[in-house]
C-alpha cells in the first residue's frame, strides 16, 4: 500500500520537471527501484495512473528498472546481483549469505511533448486541462 | 523530448526527516522509531520501557495508528506525555505527520521520544521519520521466517527485538533461525529477547539510554540511496 504514497511523490517530481520544461504532456516516466524495497511495479503503475489523472502526466507509462541487491555467500564465496530477493545462495544453495544495498528509489527521466516555440499550444492546454 | 531528472522519490520526506533530526539534535533529544507487525507487542514493550526508565530518562511518546486512541490512553495512564497520530487509512507514518506530533509534546521536558509506528512490517520501513534509532519488533507468535519475508524492515533496524519470548515454549519459534535471517540482511543490529520477567527489557533500556546520537552522515549512510 506504500506504493500509493510513493506514486504521489513520483508524480510531484514529474510535474515539477514537466512544468519547468514547458511540457504539454508527459509520455513516459523512468524510475530505478531497488529490489530490497518490496515495491510491486504493477501496483505502483496502477497507483500512478490513478493519482496522475487530470494532470500533465495522465496516461504516461511508468517504467520501473529494478536495481539489484548485492549478495555475498559465506559458504562458497559466490558474489553477485540479486533482483529477486531470496535468502539462499543461487550458486550453492547455502543460507549463509549476506544481502546488501538494493534500496535505491529514483526518478531518472521523463519523456514529454513540449509547447511549440512559435507560440502555438497543444490542444490539452488550450482546452484548459486541469494542472497540478 | 527526453528530460533527465535523477531525483530521489522520497526527497521531500527525507528533507522533512532531516529537519526533524536537526530540531531534536539542537535540543539533545533522541528519537526512536518502533516498528513491527500488528499485535507484535510494541505498546506493551513501550509500557515496560517507561517503567524501566523511571525518572532516569524523561520520555515522550507519539502513538501512530490508522484510527482510535487506545494506545495513547495506555501510555497516558503511566503519566508519560503522549500524542496520538491518526493516519486515517495510511499504512505508515511519514516525517510530516511526525513533525506535527512533535509540536504537541513538551520538548523542553524530554530526553527521549518513542514513536510507535503503524502495525505493519512492510510500509513503515520505507519512510525515514527523523529518528535516530529504529527498532524492529518481532513476536515469537509471528514465526521465525518473518525477517526473510520482510527484509527491508530488518535490514534497516538499529536494534531487532524478539518479543513475547516468555511465551516461546508454546510456539515452534526458533531463535537461531530468526537470528540467522536477521544477520543475512543486517550485520550489526543487536538482537534482544524480551518478555515479561526476562532480562531483555533492562538490556534494551540500557542500550537505548547509552547510545549517543548518531550524526547526520551516519544516518544518511544507512539510508544510502545507492545500491
Amino acid at each position: 500500500m506504500h506504493e500509493f504514497s510513493l506514486a504521489h511523490s513520483i508524480l510531484e517530481i514529474v510535474l515539477d520537471s514537466a512544468r519547468q520544461n514547458r511540457a504539454t504532456r508527459v509520455r513516459t516516466v523512468d524510475c530505478r527501484i531497488g529490489a530490497m524495497r518490496q515495491i510491486v511495479p504493477s501496483y505502483l503503475s496502477t497507483a500512478f495512473e490513478a493519482c496522475s489523472q487530470q494532470s500533465l502526466a495522465e496516461g504516461a507509462d511508468l517504467i520501473v528498472d529494478t536495481v539489484p541487491a548485492r549478495l555475498d555467500c559465506q559458504a562458497c564465496s559466490h558474489s553477485g546481483d540479486m533482483t529477486e530477493i531470496t535468502f539462499q545462495c543461487p550458486s550453492c544453495g547455502s543460507t549463509r549469505i549476506e544481502l546488501r544495498g538494493g534500496t535505491t528509489m529514483d526518478v531518472t527521466s521523463i519523456t514529454i511533448d513540449q509547447e511549440e516555440s512559435n507560440g502555438h499550444r497543444h490542444l490539452e492546454e488550450s482546452a484548459g486541462a486541469q494542472r497540478y | 523530448m527526453d528530460i533527465a531528472i535523477l531525483k530521489r522519490v522520497q526527497e521531500r520526506n527525507d528533507t522533512d526527516a532531516s529537519d526533524i533530526r536537526r530540531l531534536l539534535d539542537s535540543r539533545g533529544i533522541r528519537m526512536v522509531n518502533v516498528m513491527g507487525g500488528a499485535g507484535s507487542g510494541k505498546t506493551s514493550l513501550l509500557e515496560r520501557l517507561m517503567l524501566q526508565f523511571g525518572r532516569e530518562l524523561r520520555c515522550g511518546v507519539l502513538e501512530g495508528d490508522i484510527t482510535t486512541d487506545y494506545d495513547a490512553l495506555r501510555i497516558a495512564a503511566l503519566g508519560v506525555p503522549v500524542a496520538q497520530l491518526q493516519t486515517e487509512g495510511s499504512c505508515h507514518l511519514d516525517a510530516a505527520l511526525v513533525h506535527r506530533g512533535l509540536g504537541v509534546l513538551p520538548l523542553s521536558d524530554l530526553d527521549i521520544i518513542f514513536v510507535e509506528n503503524v502495525g505493519n512490517l512492510v510500509c513503515p520501513a520505507q519512510f525515514d521519520i527523523g529518528e535516530h534509532i529504529r527498532i524492529a519488533v518481532l513476536s515469537v507468535m509471528e514465526g521465525d521466517d518473518k525477517p526473510a519475508k520482510y527484509p527491508l524492515m530488518f535490514s534497516r533496524a538499529t536494534i531487532a527485538v524478539l518479543s513475547k519470548c516468555d511465551l516461546i515454549d508454546h510456539t515452534d519459534f526458533d531463535i537461531s533461525a530468526a537470528s540467522r535471517f536477521i544477520r543475512t540482511v543486517n550485520a550489526s543490529a543487536p538482537i534482544i529477547e524480551t518478555g515479561i520477567g526476562l532480562p531483555g527489557d533492562a538490556e534494551l533500556a540500557h542500550w537505548l539510554a547509552g547510545r549517543p546520537n548518531e550524526d547526520e552522515d551516519e544516518i544518511r549512510e544507512r539510508f544510502a540511496t545507492t545500491a
